[in-house]
């Protein structure tokens, strides 16, 4: 019996078995709170890799930091100076976006602080190329169903593609931190659309549009004899997958009415936010409407979000304002990383909304942004509007398989992104509050190639486990069910 | 079923007696006589050297709940259970109160002692060879004892070219105990003990209202314990403590400073909730412990069919009473079948352990190796260490060092994470039961090495070592309170 109790597992049973004990444990929360909307987060994450990718930053966090990981590849770029570097914590193509500052300034910039930490910079490097080679292969999934669907494809990626972008990254990310290094300021500022590429100049204009015409608030809000209305149910229609002989629904965009209890919440909530910001007097924040938002995010998908319908400047129906009011958890752990001073935010929300202000272009990106707490739960507001729009991925494929867009595009936009995420983590001070673009490229020094070609040895051996745990999370949903044999107490 | 088990220990019990009428217990006092006997190298001249004994001994009152709780934290040797009369020498509460109330380097036995002397007869945590409550000072049939154990102190680490100093709890810790004895031969009884944790865990920068201090419990069983003849046997049925680190620490005396090896590496966790069973023969000499438990550890509920199944054997093979104090030599051997969270991750342990403890000198090893490792069941990983403490200048000063060794991943050579400690430290109370009453400070410098794959930074050499001055204070009692 010792014997057979010894026999060591194979290392790709022993992989499945660690994915699918750790997702359950990341997940725990929620398959406990709110076990359908966590069962809809693994289906959701089942659809192809990228989204499974973007489920899964908290094994790529052990992955990475974890001795004897598959992703735990040492750096000849680090430096006890580098080791608490401000994190957007996961960024990938689909967390860049657009704003509409104060003034009226359109930007383009990362949009998803939650995992906002500190860390090496190394972290939030690799994830980003990782991301982007994901993407790549996301988009030659979607080309390769199109075509067996019998549709053309008419700009396929290429040979090589999936590296050229990830290297795109990554030498744009060394050529803005010598920048940011040599010459302090904002860094760079993507708000013109001539000078931002293919994807983003376009993702900015398309913003520019759906702002100008209310998008959001067309979508969630209806007027009715001069006034303006939350609506409720479904804006887009839920699907439903079969994991394991369970249906699973998955929502795609639902606004839910609120309960008592959550109305006074929110409630509370927003007479909270106003201490998070200057500028915003809480007696003139008339709520209007709101309603808890089903569908949005992957990784956040089971999370509380509620949209809030609030009074504009005046009592025209025309500026009233969609807020989103979005609970915020703790950052994906970093396991063994020491943190000096370990605890510089209060809660959560004020993390993120305070790294937000830091690692964007500018700290008015999101006029709106503000955080609320009530009791132990901190919420992230921010605006919610046409003027915000993000990249995805599927519209990538499409842009790709139209013709909108060529794949030189594509690292073209890769390349802006590490520039962004190099601007992002030159302009905000480190943990311990000194600028962090010198540190970094003194770490760097004068062989930025040897960082790029470190990073891409690091893709090439990772990426594919992604693929491959991707690949054993859709059969562990198969073999037991869209809650992975969770059972709640 | 449980309820059915004080019946049929009650019927075991009978049957031995029958069995063995030439040392039929006549009253409490000789069972509680036989008991306490838990690690005499049976009848030696020792004896003799009673009062002595009894003031050094000067055992604390803890019920269950004070031994057993506190194992874990740093378990006292068995041995002290030389500090009980001989079994067939049994003595009047009379007599015992005349001797109990002698000092040893001019400490009196307090309060409670002092109203039931034969309390420091006392085994330290022989369960289930002996309860902590002597039942043949009082008519009494029950007892309930208290305690409470702090770490505390300061901390400052150089890392990485920055540094960090903060006052830190490590420890905050209260538990009480009930003991019944319904039988000459059987007691049973009740455990609770709660501990202190930071509401955050280690990866996560917020917990309630920020991150607090909060308490939780740490151990809550029942337990029942039989005696028949050279043979104790025990159950405990809870949130039971590790036998392996409670059996270990009762020959290592600096936990206040660091952990044993096993734990340390979090090969093992300090309670899980399920049972254990114990025989113990000779009063010590021989133990085995088995072990059914979930395996997920205090912070868990189960999340798969498959249980943790722990053997466990102990042997000391040398047990002294001296003048001063008990001698032990142990021995530990154990190996656990064990599965981790809802993927039935392969969880295994086995261990070894060598240690003595005297009233001068801890000393021991310890090697413990696991077959999947931080929730990946195809790593294999061990950690061992050494460690000694003593006093050179009773009770004022005295030194310790400790070393501890572990390996990530046994295929990685690289996985290495070495750390050494070594201090200073004095007692405010000469040598006593630690269990009942210490207070110490250390004065600590502890480096942390980390090989080129262990470090939480791979790659950067500035982050793999980190330099450590510690400040820290244990502070630990216990009462019968009645």
């Amino acid at each position: 019996m010792v014997v057979a109790a010894c026999a060591q597992p194979t290392s790709e049973h022993a992989r499945d078995q660690w994915l699918w004990h750790t997702l359950v444990l990341d997940n725990q929360v929620f398959l406990e709170r709110e076990p359908e909307l966590a069962g809809g987060k693994l289906a959701k994450m089942s659809d192809g890799p990228y989204r499974f990718f973007r489920g899964t930053a908290a094994q790529y966090a052990r992955d990475v930091m974890e001795p004897g990981s598959p992703g735990y590849w040492p750096t000849a770029f680090g430096s006890e100076q580098t080791r608490d570097v401000a994190l957007v914590g996961d960024p990938h193509p689909e967390n860049i976006g657009t704003f509409r500052r104060a003034d009226g300034t359109m930007v383009v910039d990362f949009n998803d602080f939650d995992g906002a930490t500190f860390g090496p910079y190394d972290f939030d490097l690799r994830r980003l190329a990782l991301g982007f080679w994901v993407a790549a292969e996301q988009i030659d999934r979607d080309h390769a169903a199109l075509v067996a669907m019998g549709e053309p494809v008419e700009q396929p990626l290429r040979e090589g593609d999936r590296e050229a972008l990830a290297r795109a990254v990554v030498t744009g990310y060394v050529d803005e931190i010598a920048r940011a290094a040599s010459e302090p300021g904002p860094g760079l500022v993507l708000s013109d659309a001539e000078a931002a590429g293919v994807v983003l100049g376009t993702l900015l204009e398309g913003a520019i549009e759906d702002g100008d015409a209310q998008e959001k608030l067309e979508d969630y809000t209806r007027v009715e004899d001069g006034v303006r209305r939350m609506i409720y149910g479904d804006v887009e229609a839920p699907r439903t997958l079969e994991l394991g002989r369970e249906p699973q629904v998955i929502y795609e965009d639902t606004m839910r009415r609120l309960g008592a209890r959550e109305r006074t919440l929110v409630t509370e909530l927003l007479a909270r936010y106003a201490d998070s910001r200057d500028g915003i007097d809480p007696q003139a924040l008339r709520l209007k409407g709101s309603a808890r938002r089903l569908g949005a995010g992957v990784s956040s998908y089971p999370v509380a979000r509620y949209y809030l319908l609030v009074e504009g400047d005046s009592e025209a129906v025309e500026d009233d304002v969609l807020l989103e009011l979005k609970q915020v958890l703790d950052p994906v752990p970093m396991p063994g990383l020491l943190r000096y001073p370990s605890r510089p935010f209060s809660t959560n929300a004020e993390r993120v909304v305070g790294m937000q202000r830091a690692l964007q272009a500018f700290d008015d990106d999101d006029p709106w942004l503000g955080w609320a707490v009530v009791g132990d739960d901190g919420y992230r507001v921010r605006w919610r509007s046409g003027y915000q729009r993000g990249v995805q991925v599927p519209d990538l494929s499409r842009d790709l398989a139209d013709d909108d867009l060529v794949p030189d595009d594509l690292v073209v936009f890769a390349e802006l992104a590490g520039r962004l995420l190099a601007r992002s983590h030159g302009r905000a001070p480190k943990g311990d509050g000194t600028p962090a673009a010198p540190a970094i490229a003194a770490a760097i020094g004068d062989d930025g190639q040897g960082l790029v070609e470190e990073v891409m040895a690091f893709v090439d051996a990772y990426a594919p486990r992604v693929l491959a745990d991707h690949a054993a999370f859709v059969e562990l949903l198969e073999a037991h069910g869209p809650r992975l044999g969770y059972r709640r107490r | 079923m449980l309820a059915s088990i004080p019946t049929l220990l009650l019927a075991l019990a009978s049957l031995a007696s029958s069995l063995s009428a030439g040392d039929e217990p006549t009253s409490e006092a000789e069972v509680s006589g036989a008991a306490g006997d838990a690690d005499a190298p049976d009848p030696e001249p020792e004896a003799s050297d009673e009062p002595a004994l009894e003031a050094e001994g000067d055992a604390p009152p803890e019920g269950p709940a004070t031994e057993e709780a506190e194992t874990p934290a740093g378990a006292d040797p068995p041995s002290a259970g030389t500090e009980e009369p001989p079994a067939s020498e049994p003595a009047s509460p009379e007599t015992s109160a005349v001797s109990t109330v002698s000092t040893v380097d001019g400490l009196r036995p307090g309060g409670w002692a002092l109203d039931h002397p034969r309390e420091h007869y006392w085994v330290p945590n022989s369960w289930p060879v002996a309860q902590p409550c002597d039942f043949t000072l009082t008519p009494r049939r029950s007892c309930l004892v208290l305690s409470t154990d702090v770490f505390a102190g300061y901390r400052h680490d150089f890392v990485a070219g920055g540094s960090m100093g903060e006052f830190r709890v490590d420890r905050g810790e209260v538990g009480t105990g009930f003991v019944w004895k319904p039988h000459a031969r059987i007691e049973g009884g009740a455990v609770v003990r709660l501990e202190a944790i930071r509401s955050a865990g280690p990866g996560s920068l917020m917990g309630i209202d920020g991150n607090s201090l909060i308490v939780r419990l740490l151990e809550t069983y029942g337990h029942v314990a039989a005696h028949l003849g050279p043979i104790d046997l025990g159950a405990r049925v809870g949130l039971v403590p590790e036998r392996w680190i409670e059996q270990v620490q009762k020959v290592y005396d600096t936990r206040a400073v660091a952990s044993i090896p096993s734990e340390r590496a979090a090969f093992l966790d300090r309670s899980d909730v399920g049972a254990t069973l114990t025989a113990s023969g000779w009063k010590g000499l021989v133990e085995l412990d088995l072990q059914v438990v979930n395996g997920e550890g205090r912070a868990q509920e189960e999340l798969n069919p498959g249980k943790n199944t722990t053997a466990m054997l102990s042997v000391r093979p040398l047990r002294r009473r001296l003048p001063k104090g008990p001698l032990v030599l142990a021995v530990h051997g154990g190996y656990r079948d064990g599965s981790l969270g809802v993927a039935s991750l392969r969880n295994h342990r086995g261990a070894v352990a060598i240690g003595v403890s005297s009233p001068w000198v801890y000393a021991g090893f310890e090697y413990a190796h696991a077959l999947g490792y931080q929730a990946r069941g195809d790593v294999t990983a061990n950690a061992l260490g050494a460690w000694a403490s003593g006093h050179v200048l009773a009770p004022w000063l005295g030194l310790m060092g400790k070393l501890d060794r572990i390996q990530a991943d046994l295929s990685d050579g690289d996985s290495v994470v070495l750390v050494a400690t070594a201090g200073a430290f004095g007692d405010l109370f000469p040598y006593i039961d630690r269990n009942r009453r210490r207070l110490r400070l250390y004065v600590v410098y502890q480096y942390e090495g980390h090989g080129d794959a262990a470090g939480p930074l791979p790659g950067t050499p500035e982050a793999l070592d980190t330099h450590r001055v510690m400040v820290q204070l244990q502070a630990r009692g216990a009462i019968r309170a009645y």
